[in-house]
């Protein structure tokens, strides 16, 4: 059960600013998340990964390490010099047994491609080799770690056309093959007897984030119609900047334009007014231009009744 | 001769503001600027600063316009005075979104805070609150349905909200509550360290964030409602609904009769939705399609956000991210047009004001389109992004708030009338009423209707008509005293001339004063009634209005916020060279005068007599009146506006002003020429320790003045005006804590330096010591008024050698050195008797040299040369004393209170009634008052009304006079001649001369 936060901005944000310096940034939430649905692990302490984009349509850079990030010194020193645009972050609690290594750290790339997720496919096992066989060749190959996490994104890459060839795709064309990514999911899962309402049910959290690098995808999503599915804040503003030197940041609305887009599993601040919750089951897309959009995932798990909480 | 090689490309045409197509009358600033003076500071906490102080909402009334600021925080202006009013607390996030309920006066304000404020404008209290649904975000947009009485709320989280306004108190109180209480969130509430959470919904409010306790609040609201989920319709775009429009498909916004009312949404997600509203249900009856076209102007891709729409005439205006404006046709639903900017700027606001499209952009450009959709031009905003745009509709102003905190008001009559809309022209032209329409009673008529009909309209056109006319006086640099700028005087006299004329004057010329000084511009107003006009002007009683037109230099222009010759409006204030000395209240009594003449309720004739060397000893002044007298007739009141209030807020009344008597002296040697003082030094006389002999014996070192005699004459200060002056001195500290004229007594540094030492000397009783300062500052400032007003002085201005080598060569004995100096004399001194003092006391000083120099020469010291004085003293001015008892004064005081009672009415009820106006005296000189005095005697008497404020900087840098002082005093000015004739009846009846000195 892990905690992640993605941004996306028209200009350059030094890391610090977003990683260690906020409140409640994701270093914070790495031992002190409030959020948590799943308690077996009551610290993200397995590792963490950072991944950055210099500029569109290039591939970005990741660094991850199995140290707690609150302990990493190389992640502090980074922070303090590295500027980015569009950047991934993430901090690991892991579940289902999967090992504690770099490779199983978020997020991964695959071409132009960057992926994270928090939360976990259910009953994974029980799908995991007929997600494999459904494979290509070289996505099946790319696979580094043993996480569902990353063969989620291997199913995503099969959603996609020359995956790893191409600079860019459109945010509709990532918006659906999430989509298709989510569906084949479940219906493996369904298959595989894993939702089953009599049978051994076992949940699944599918925040997911996606980027090119210069759109993002993600969603909130569980496999329920009833309960709310793991935290996802979004925040926009036209900068996203300290108040105070004692960690109290702001999201400044200082127009009516999307300037800087946060999505992260807490809110990076105590600014109630600055975060918005993404509803349960609800996609949401940063296009080029920074607009933001939100799609409900109208599938078998759609309610529009489900209990809305600001949290 | 060679023509001229065309130019290869063209150039970008200039913005309308900077080839005067468009005036801008004012910029207020939600952003309390450092540069500000304490004046400013004081009229309210303006603590948003620049990062901070965008103004991201506007919405306007009768009397105020609004400005939602990004901290939250809505500021009140008076559309008038261009005063900050108000600012509303209660907004813990910017506020985005505001419309108004006109028929019921409620301003609707939404917040970044998920929150609408309803707010009651004329009160400017909170009504109540309103909820919008769960996790909304921010409310982008509002629309009030007067039709359906609903409002309509833009979210950011894709929905659209309606709130029941009529029904609002359907569910109950208690359920409501209930519903806000359920709301709370774990992760924030829980995080915040003040979780007092209680169900009381008061506290509720304040407890929700720790912000909300921050900063004043207004009267906390007493009611809460919530948007409950029935009447949110989720997921209506699929992103930010940046824009909520309601109007018919003919695209009237009032809403013609029996035409159904369209609500149009647009969002981040590049959609223009039409829904109906059924009751409080929304029903989505299509959208523009967009995509289909997207090849169509230039390959737009799907990717753009929609910001601001905008409905007129059938059509549907659409201002999107790109910079873009669509043009719909909503007969069609068709697509007709695209209008490209020069940029690339989201065009966040468009609004269409007589006919014209106006889209504000974040290039901080206005972009000006026609009814035919040309480009008309362009208004250049600075940088800044413009966030809000708003218009009245009746009248030719555009205002436009951006991202640096500044609302701007753009006079657009000029675009207008090149449309040719006559009848708006004509409407503007409402002060000129037609000369040859010289029958009294027809032009009463015609004045009744026009002041029933558009009131308030024509009295903002006339206003405007005046400042317009300043700004073009204040460019013309009428500096007297510089031969280079005399033709700049010229031209400002011939525009007063020209003027005086327009306005309807049945005289106005320019006449010549002495050789090389500037002309003197006479201008007169007969009486409305021509009984009032049936003697001959030489014997008609007449009223003297007295001002001038040429200014002081600029001084240091780099002191200068803007242009001085340039007048700039600012927070309520107008700046420039002569706006407040005295440019503009010229104009205030012209414009005050030129009215009632026009309306037929002038009751005495008046003459205007505009000098142009006031700030040059008022030069050939008294020749050229004198010359001619007869066109002034017998003046019974003169009336000059050349002083300044004694603080920023208490109107003031001038009753008395020092003389002054200015005096050169230069003792020469007759040696003629500086010698070495190794070589010659003992055998030659000093000139300049004679020099200081003598200014040494002027005054002591206390600062009393020596000249014998010089203090038989002062007045002693009688006990009614030392109550007096005590009563005024606590009146400014108690209501003036902002004046420099207390700060600075409070300030000073010899006053702190005693204040500590007291506090110092009393240790530890801090109880006494708010107490000990009090009075301490009160003390100071009233010796330092008595000091300025009632006693004389005497003041070494300068001192010099003869050349320029005994100026900086520390060893040559100079031949000559000279001084000058003045003395301000008071009552009941006499100006020649304390100039013949002066003059004795000098020349016995100096003989008293001579003798003692004789004394040491026949002691054997004998010297090579020898001294002689050279002294002139000339009396400037007699002091000024009017008696505030008089007819006359207790008129011009009425007229004060009366016009200011409804500004200070909530401030200080009863007490104003005798405090308001001050009666205040003036430390300085106005030669031209007494001596006009005394020339028009025995029946004309000088009423010194001040505008402007004490923090006006007349002749020093940035200049100003407040909007609303000037307005003001012009209605002054009107209020205290409509009845001049009964008030100077009685003394006229009776034929005697006093006039109470």
């Amino acid at each position: 059960m892990c905690r992640f936060l993605l941004y996306k901005s028209n200009s350059p944000i030094l890391l610090a600013d977003l990683l260690t310096r906020p409140a409640h940034s994701i270093i914070m939430q790495s031992f002190n998340d409030k959020l948590r649905l799943d308690n077996r692990q009551p610290v993200n302490g397995d590792g963490f990964g950072i991944g950055w984009f210099d500029e569109p349509g290039t591939q970005g850079c990741i660094f991850t390490s199995t140290l707690p990030a609150w302990s990493n010194l190389n992640l502090q020193r980074l922070a303090e010099k590295v500027k980015s645009a569009l950047v991934f972050a993430h901090v690991r609690a892991t579940t289902g047994g999967t090992a504690t290594a770099e490779s199983n750290c978020h997020p991964w790339q695959y071409g132009n491609l960057m992926w994270m997720h928090n939360g976990n496919i259910g009953g994974f096992r029980r799908i995991k080799r007929r997600l494999l066989s459904a494979l290509n060749e070289e996505i099946f190959l790319s696979i580094q770690g043993t996480t569902d996490s990353e063969h989620a994104f291997a199913l995503f890459l099969s959603m996609l056309e020359n995956p790893k060839g191409r600079a860019d795709f459109s945010y509709q064309e990532l918006h659906q093959a999430m989509l298709r990514t989510i569906a084949q999911l479940n219906e493996w899962l369904d298959e595989a007897g894993v939702t089953d309402e009599d049978g051994d049910h076992e949940l699944s959290l599918l925040n997911f984030a996606v980027t090119d690098g210069q759109s993002v995808v993600c969603t909130r999503y569980i496999t329920s119609s009833e309960l709310p599915a793991a935290s996802l804040f979004y925040s926009s503003g036209s900068e996203f900047r300290p108040e105070t030197d004692s960690g109290s940041y702001r999201m400044a609305k200082a127009n009516k334009r999307e300037d800087v887009v946060v999505v992260a599993s807490e809110p990076l601040t105590y600014e109630k007014s600055d975060w918005l919750a993404i509803p349960t089951n609800v996609l949401l897309v940063i296009t080029p231009k920074l607009n933001v959009h939100l799609y409900p995932i109208r599938d078998k798990y759609w309610n529009p009744h489900r209990f809305h909480t600001t949290s | 001769m060679q023509a001229a090689p065309q130019s290869r490309h063209i150039a970008p045409p200039p913005p309308l503001n900077q080839i005067g197509q468009v005036r801008c009358l004012q910029t207020l600033s939600q952003v309390l600027d450092s540069t500000h003076y304490t004046g400013e500071a004081g009229e309210g906490e303006r603590d948003d600063d620049k990062r901070n102080g965008s103004v991201l909402s506007m919405a306007l009334d009768d009397e105020h316009v609004f400005s939602g600021s990004q901290r939250g925080h809505i500021y009140v202006w008076g559309r008038d005075t261009f005063r900050l009013e108000r600012i509303l607390y209660g907004h813990t996030a910017g506020c985005l979104a505001m419309t108004l309920d006109e028929a019921r006066g409620v301003l609707y304000s939404g917040g970044g805070d998920g929150k609408v404020r309803a707010w009651d404008v004329r009160t400017l209290q909170c009504l109540y609150v309103i909820y919008a649904g769960v996790n909304s975000g921010a409310i982008l947009s509002l629309a009030y349905s007067r039709a359906h009485d609903v409002l309509v709320l833009g979210c950011q989280n894709t929905s659209i909200q309606v709130f029941d306004v009529a029904n609002k108190d359907s569910v109950s109180r208690e359920e409501r509550l209930k519903e806000i209480a359920a709301r709370r969130s774990g992760f924030f509430d829980s995080a915040a360290s003040a979780s007092k959470f209680v169900s009381c919904a008061s506290s509720h409010a304040r407890a929700l964030s720790p912000a909300d306790s921050a900063g004043p609040t207004n009267e906390p609201a007493e009611e809460y409602y919530v948007v409950f989920g029935h009447t949110i319709t989720l997921y209506a775009h699929s992103g930010y609904v940046y824009s909520t429009l309601l109007s018919s498909l003919s695209g009237n916004s009032t809403g013609a009769i029996g035409e159904e009312e369209i609500l149009f949404s647009a969002a981040s997600d590049g959609d223009i939705k039409l829904w109906r509203l059924n009751g409080v249900a929304l029903e989505n009856i299509g959208s523009l399609d967009r995509s289909g076209m997207s090849d169509s102007y230039g390959g737009e891709d799907e990717d753009v956000c929609i910001h601001s729409l905008a409905v007129d005439d059938g059509l549907l205006f659409a201002g999107l991210q790109s910079g873009k404006i669509e043009v719909w046709d909503l007969e069609t639903m068709q697509r007709i047009r695209v209008l490209a900017g020069n940029s690339s700027a989201n065009v966040f606001s468009l609004m269409v004001h007589s006919h014209c499209l106006y889209s504000g952009a974040a290039d901080g450009t206005v972009r000006v389109w026609g009814a035919d959709l040309q480009s008309l031009g362009w208004i250049s905003c600075g940088s800044d992004s413009v966030l809000a745009l708003v218009a009245p509709k009746d009248d030719d102003l555009l205002i436009g708030g951006t991202d640096d905190g500044s609302i701007s008001f753009w006079d657009t009559s000029a675009i207008v009338a090149s449309l040719g809309d006559a009848a708006r022209v004509s409407a503007l032209g409402v002060y000129n009423v037609p000369k040859d329409n010289n029958s009294h009673q027809q032009a009463q008529q015609a004045q009744a209707q026009l002041v029933q009909e558009q009131g308030i309209q024509r009295r903002r056109h006339r206003g405007r008509r005046m400042l317009q006319a300043l700004g073009q006086w204040i460019q013309l640099k009428s500096v007297s005293g510089v031969p280079e700028l005399q033709s700049e005087c010229r031209r400002a006299a011939r525009f007063l001339k020209d003027l005086m004329r327009q306005l309807g004057a049945v005289d106005a010329r320019l006449i010549s004063s002495t050789p090389s000084s500037n002309p003197l511009v006479y201008g007169r107003f007969d009486a409305s009634l021509p009984a009032a006009n049936a003697l001959p002007l030489a014997q008609r009683p007449t009223v003297f209005i007295y001002g001038h037109y040429d200014v002081m230099p600029a001084g240091d222009e780099a002191l200068w916020r803007t242009d001085p010759f340039e007048m700039v409006g600012r927070n309520g204030y107008l700046y420039g060279r002569g706006v407040s000395d005295d440019k503009g209240p010229v104009l205030a009594a012209l414009f005050a005068i030129s009215e009632m003449a026009a309306s037929g309720q002038l009751p005495m004739t008046v003459v205007f007599c505009i000098e142009g060397e006031e700030e040059n000893r008022s030069v050939g002044l008294h020749e050229t009146i004198e010359e001619h007298r007869e066109l002034f007739g017998v003046p019974r009141l003169i009336l000059l506006s050349l002083s300044y209030w004694l603080g920023e807020s208490t109107p003031c009344l001038t009753y008395g002003m020092r003389g002054s008597i200015a005096a050169n002296m230069r003792i020469e040697s007759t040696r003629k020429a500086d010698v070495h003082a190794g070589v010659w030094g003992g055998a030659v006389n000093e000139p300049l320790i004679s020099l200081s002999y003598i200014l040494s014996h002027l005054s002591d070192p206390s600062g009393r003045i020596q000249i014998p005699g010089f203090h038989d004459d002062v007045r002693p200060v009688s006990e009614k005006e030392e109550a007096a002056m005590r009563d005024l001195v606590q009146w400014i500290t108690d209501k003036e804590a902002h004046a420099p004229l207390v700060t600075r007594t409070v300030l000073s540094p010899i006053s702190a330096d005693s204040v500590d030492l007291e506090l110092g000397t009393e240790g530890l009783e801090r109880s006494q010591s708010p107490l000990v300062v009090d009075h301490r500052a009160k003390t100071d400032l009233y010796n330092q008024l008595m000091q300025r007003w009632r006693f004389p002085t005497l003041t070494v201005h300068h001192m010099d050698v003869s050349t320029v080598a005994a100026r900086s060569n520390t060893t040559l004995v100079p031949a000559a050195a000279q001084a000058s100096l003045s003395v301000r004399v008071v009552p009941d001194q006499s100006l020649e008797d304390i100039a013949e003092k002066l003059r004795t006391y000098i020349e016995q000083l100096f003989d008293n040299i001579k003798a003692q120099r004789r004394q040491s020469g026949a002691d054997g010291q004998a010297l090579l040369d020898d001294l002689k004085l050279h002294l002139d003293v000339h009396p400037n001015a007699q002091w000024w004393l009017a008696d505030p008892e008089t007819p006359v004064y207790k008129a011009a005081a009425k007229a004060i209170h009366d016009e200011w009672r409804d500004a200070l009415a909530d401030v200080d009820g009863n007490d104003s009634k005798t405090h308001v106006p001050l009666l205040i005296r003036e430390g300085g000189s106005i030669p031209a008052v007494p001596w006009l005095e005394s020339f028009f005697a025995p029946h004309a008497v000088a009423v010194n009304l001040p505008m402007g404020q004490s923090s006006d900087n007349a002749h020093l840098d940035n200049e100003r006079i407040s909007l609303e002082n000037l307005m003001r005093g012009r209605q002054i000015i009107q209020r205290l001649i409509k009845d001049i004739d009964q008030v100077l009846q009685p003394t006229h009846g009776l034929g005697d001369a006093s006039s109470g000195s």
